[in-house]
């Protein structure tokens, strides 16, 4: 599973070590296989692509009301969907999927690191502290529950490294061009 | 307007580049998305100012507070307008939806805001307030138009931008369906 920072510390972050789970997928490569695809991982586009679906991944998995464990988040407390603001943004009391106007989940981004690691973060001390409060619980008088969204699993770790190792530069390819679009978008905004 | 150009050492392999881009840029940018990002800015702004938060250049603040006159008239224990024209007797005014006598959150009936609208282009798009008719809150119509009383509002309490966060909303979605595109045509 990816190193995520404790409970008490103020950034929350999570890092992921490409070459750890390298050496967990590619068991039954040859050795000149292994070393061919090894190099890739300092790659500053397989770090970017790996980040980018890693991104993907949690949002996705977090709107569909699952969390990293694949259970069902903890329902909403009566007076949260009792609350203005939540009528105001129109959501659904039944749905659990920790958006509200949504700049929480769309501010995680992919932070550099050095050789194989990379590390994904929250922009803004507001979306951090609220991502910090889901992750590990607690708020004022202690009141919010766990709802435990960022992070990976093994598994989801090994199926975006296959993904991208097998699709090769096609995946890097889609993930370039739409950070290109995006650029384009926020220069117009 | 978006406007994109390849830059040399893009991390695309050189040799599918320029025809994978052209391809995506023909698929991917059209109306229908555009529309569907107006609609989540309207949505961003419209709840932003309903909480009292004003944006100037991308960044977020709260409004600046109502004036103890204004409270008071939207508590109906005073008048409204100088020589009191709107509403003839001190009776409690039927404020819009989501505020309160002493919040500033520019509402008063709740039609501004109401009337957001939006227009897509291929490449991009643009909000604004709807140069649309008003109704006074005692009845009758109002001489100044939505657009008016935005532009009037704007002033000193500037609200239609979209702040840091909320652009990284629109960019995410945007980012999410060139993304839905590329795989469509390229795998």
């Amino acid at each position: 599973m990816a190193q995520r920072t404790k409970k008490g510390t103020r950034k929350l972050r999570l890092t992921v070590d490409l070459a750890r789970i390298f050496n967990r997928v590619m068991t039954n490569k040859s050795p000149d296989v292994r070393r061919a695809l090894r190099s890739k991982l300092t790659d500053v586009s397989v770090k970017r692509a790996f980040a980018l679906n890693a991104i993907e991944l949690i949002e996705k998995r977090t709107l569909s009301n699952k969390d990293v464990n694949g259970e069902s988040f903890t329902k909403y407390s009566k007076s949260y969907k009792e609350s203005t603001v939540f009528e105001l943004h129109g959501k659904n009391k039944t749905k659990v999927n920790l958006k509200l106007s949504g700049e929480m989940l769309a501010s995680m981004t992919p932070k550099a690191q050095a050789g194989t690691m990379i590390a994904l973060e929250f922009i803004g001390v507001e979306n951090n502290n609220k991502a910090h409060g889901h992750t590990f619980g607690g708020g004022f008088k202690n009141s919010l529950p766990v709802r435990d969204f960022f992070n990976l699993t093994n598994d989801e770790e090994n199926e975006i490294l296959n993904d991208i190792l097998k699709k090769g530069s096609d995946e890097e390819d889609v993930n370039a061009l739409a950070e290109l679009f995006a650029l384009a978008l926020d220069d117009i905004l | 307007m978006i406007r994109m150009r390849i830059k040399k050492g893009s991390l695309l392999s050189p040799n599918l580049r320029k025809r994978k881009f052209t391809k995506l840029k023909r698929a991917a940018l059209d109306k229908k998305i555009f529309s569907k990002l107006s609609e989540t800015a309207i949505e961003l702004i419209f709840t932003r100012v309903k909480k009292g938060y004003a944006s100037k250049k991308g960044i977020r603040g709260k409004f600046n507070p109502l004036s103890p006159a204004y409270i008071n008239t939207r508590k109906g224990k005073r008048k409204t307008g100088k020589k009191g024209q709107r509403l003839k007797s001190r009776v409690k005014p039927q404020l819009g939806s989501y505020t309160t006598p002493s919040k500033a959150n520019l509402t008063w009936t709740g039609q501004m805001l109401e009337n957001i609208g939006f227009k897509a282009f291929k490449s991009g798009f643009r909000i604004f307030i709807k140069n649309t008719g008003r109704t006074l809150m005692g009845g009758g119509k109002d001489k100044n138009t939505n657009k008016q009383i935005a532009e009037y509002v704007s002033k000193k309490r500037p609200f239609l931008d979209l702040a840091k966060a909320e652009r990284k909303v629109i960019i995410s979605e945007f980012r999410q369906h060139v993304k839905d595109v590329a795989r469509k045509i390229f795998n």
